[in-house]
C-alpha cells in the first residue's frame, strides 16, 4: 500500500510526526506537506546520526514509537487493533524505523496494521 | 552473508543485463525498467551531442557510449533510484535488508563507491510488570550492518556487526500518567485537511500537552549481546559476548534549553569479552589470545532550526573501544584502542555531508572520512 492521503492511518502517522519534527516540519515559513513527510528518512524521524552503532539505531527507533504511540492512543484517540498492544506495536514497527535510510512512507503499512484509526469504518 | 552478496551483486551487474539497445529502434528494450532507460536516453543524448561526435565511427560510438553508460549507472543516485524502483522493489520484497548508494571520499585516496546495509528484527518480547511509572519489557533482538566495497581493501569502513541480544528495557509509562488538554477537531481527520495550517498547529498543541510532567525524561535499556564482528571478507573476525547499558534523554518541556532545542542526548556502554580470530590485525601481531574490552558510545541530535535559525540537524556521534590491560605486543602496534567520531549535518530527506576521523575494529589506520550525501537539496 503505497502512502495514500486517504488512508486514515497515513495521515495520523503525517500527524504525529509533524508534531514531533515540528521545527523541521515548518522549516523556512512553509509546512511540509502530507506528501513531501512521506519521504522523510526515519533515521532522521528517530534521531539517529551518521556514525550511531545499530544497537544505538535500534533504541532510538524503540523510544520513538514509544511516543508514537502515545500520540496515536492519546491524543487521537486511536486504538491498537485486535492481536496488538504496545509492546507488539513497538516489536512490529521499531525494525521499520531503526532502517535508517528506508522513508516515513515505507512504515505506513505497518502503523495500518497496528491501529485502529478514527475514520477507518466510515 | 546471503545479503552482503545481494547487495554487492549491484557492483557487478554486467552493463549489457542492465541496458539492452533495441536494435531496430535504437530506444529503450522492453526489459529496461524506467531508471535505466532515463539513463540510457541521457547517454545517448550526451553521445551524440558531444562535439567530438563521428557519425560515421561506429566503434567510436559504441566505446563512448559504454564509457559514458558505465558512468552513470555507476552514481550512488542512479543506483539508489533503482532500489526505489517498482521492479526491484518487487523482486526485493520480503527480503528486508535495506540498502543505500553512496560515495565515500578518502583522504589520499579515490573515491569509492559503497553500499550500507542494515538489517533489524525483534524476535521476541515479553511484557514484564507495568508499575506507574515504567513499562518494563524483556526481547531478544537481532541486528545486522555494515558497509562493502567492490574491492574489500577499499573499504574505508571494514566492519560488519551481527548480533542477538537479550535485553531488558524501562521506559516511561506515558499513559499512566494523564494527558493535558487535547482539543479534538474531527473535520481536521478529514483528508482535505492534512496540509491545513490550523489543524497542524492545533496537532503541535496537542502533542505539547500530552506529556505533561515529563520534563526530562530517561529512556534505559541494558541486557547482553551475543555479537559478530567480520571485514567484508569474512576473514578477520571476533567473536563477543557484551553486557550493555543504554540511556537516551528527551526534554518535553519547551521551557528548558534541553526541549526548547530539542537536543537529545544517547549513550551505549558495553564491557565486551573478545574471541579473535587468527586473520585480525591483533592476532597477526602476535597477540590472537581472548580479551577485555570497554566499548562506549555518546550521539547528540542538535537541531539547527531554533538554535541558528537554518534548516538542518547537526550530528555528532563518538564511538570508542579500549582493550583492558592490552598486551605490550598490542600496545605497540596500536591496536588497544580504537575511536571513531563523526560530525554530520542532516535533513529530514537526506544527509548533506558528514566527516568521519577515527577508526574501528580491524582499521589499521585512522582515516578520514567525508561523505557526501546522494540527495544534497541547499
Amino acid at each position: 500500500m503505497s502512502w495514500n492521503v486517504n488512508e486514515p492511518a497515513h495521515r495520523f502517522l503525517w500527524r504525529c510526526v509533524r508534531s514531533h519534527k515540528w521545527d523541521a516540519a515548518t522549516s523556512g515559513g512553509s509546512m511540509t506537506t502530507f506528501d513531501e513527510g512521506g519521504q522523510w528518512l526515519n533515521a532522521f524521524i528517530i534521531d539517529v546520526v551518521p556514525g550511531d552503532s545499530p544497537e544505538m539505531v535500534r533504541f532510538k527507533a524503540e523510544k520513538f514509537i514509544l511516543i508514537l504511540d502515545r500520540l496515536m492512543i492519546d491524543v487521537h484517540q486511536n486504538t491498537h487493533e485486535a492481536g496488538y498492544d504496545l509492546s507488539k506495536t513497538i516489536a512490529e514497527l521499531a525494525p521499520l524505523f531503526a532502517a535508517p535510510e528506508s522513508k516515513l512512507e515505507s512504515c505506513a503499512e505497518a502503523v495500518d496494521n497496528a491501529y485502529k484509526c478514527v475514520g477507518e469504518d466510515l | 552473508m546471503k545479503f552482503l552478496y545481494l547487495s554487492c551483486a549491484f557492483f557487478f551487474l554486467p552493463i549489457p543485463a542492465l541496458a539492452q539497445v533495441s536494435a531496430d529502434t535504437g530506444i529503450c528494450s522492453a526489459g529496461m525498467t524506467k531508471e535505466v532507460c532515463e539513463a540510457f536516453k541521457k547517454t545517448f543524448y550526451e553521445v551524440v551531442t558531444d562535439e567530438n561526435f563521428d557519425s560515421s565511427d561506429y566503434d567510436g560510438f559504441v566505446d563512448s557510449f559504454n564509457e559514458s553508460f558505465e558512468s552513470i549507472v555507476k552514481q550512488p543516485e542512479f543506483l539508489n533510484s533503482l532500489l526505489e524502483s517498482p521492479s526491484v522493489k518487487a523482486k526485493l520484497d520480503g527480503i528486508p535488508l535495506n540498502m543505500t548508494f553512496k560515495i565515500v571520499d578518502r583522504e589520499n585516496a579515490e573515491s569509492v563507491l559503497a553500499v550500507d546495509f542494515s538489517y533489524s528484527k525483534q524476535l521476541k518480547r515479553w511484557n514484564l510488570n507495568t508499575d506507574d511509572s515504567t513499562i518494563k519489557n524483556f526481547s531478544f533482538d537481532f541486528a545486522l550492518n555494515g558497509t562493502a566495497t567492490q574491492k574489500a581493501e577499499e573499504n574505508p569502513r571494514n566492519l560488519i556487526e551481527m548480533s542477538v541480544s537479550a535485553k531488558w528495557s524501562n521506559m516511561p509509562s506515558f499513559s499512566a500518567k494523564e494527558i493535558g488538554d487535547v482539543v479534538v477537531n474531527d473535520t481536521c481527520n478529514k483528508p482535505e485537511m492534512i496540509d491545513d495550517d490550523y489543524c497542524a498547529a492545533l496537532d503541535r498543541s496537542n502533542y505539547l500537552n500530552a506529556f505533561p510532567g515529563f520534563a526530562g525524561t530517561w529512556f534505559t535499556n541494558y541486557g547482553f549481546d551475543f555479537g559478530y564482528e567480520a571485514d567484508q571478507r569474512f576473514k578477520a573476525t571476533n567473536r563477543k559476548i557484551s553486557a550493555f547499558y543504554f540511556a537516551a534523554y528527551e526534554d518535553f518541556d519547551r521551557s528548558t534549553t534541553m526541549g526548547k532545542f530539542n537536543i537529545k542526548p544517547a549513550i551505549l556502554i558495553s564491557i565486551d569479552t573478545v574471541d579473535p580470530s587468527a586473520e585480525t590485525p591483533r592476532a597477526m601481531a602476535g597477540d590472537d589470545s581472548s580479551y577485555e574490552r570497554i566499548s562506549a558510545e555518546f550521539s547528540l541530535s542538535i537541531p539547527l532550526h531554533q538554535l541558528a535559525d537554518i534548516p538542518y540537524t547537526l550530528g555528532f556521534s563518538y564511538r570508542a573501544y579500549q582493550e583492558v590491560e592490552a598486551s605490550d605486543i598490542v600496545k605497540t602496534v596500536n591496536l588497544d584502542r580504537y575511536r571513531l567520531r563523526t560530525y554530520s549535518l542532516n535533513t529530514p530527506i537526506g544527509l548533506v555531508v558528514s566527516y568521519s576521523s577515527g577508526r574501528l575494529p580491524f582499521g589499521v589506520e585512522d582515516e578520514n572520512i567525508v561523505e557526501l550525501g546522494f540527495k544534497t537539496y541547499f
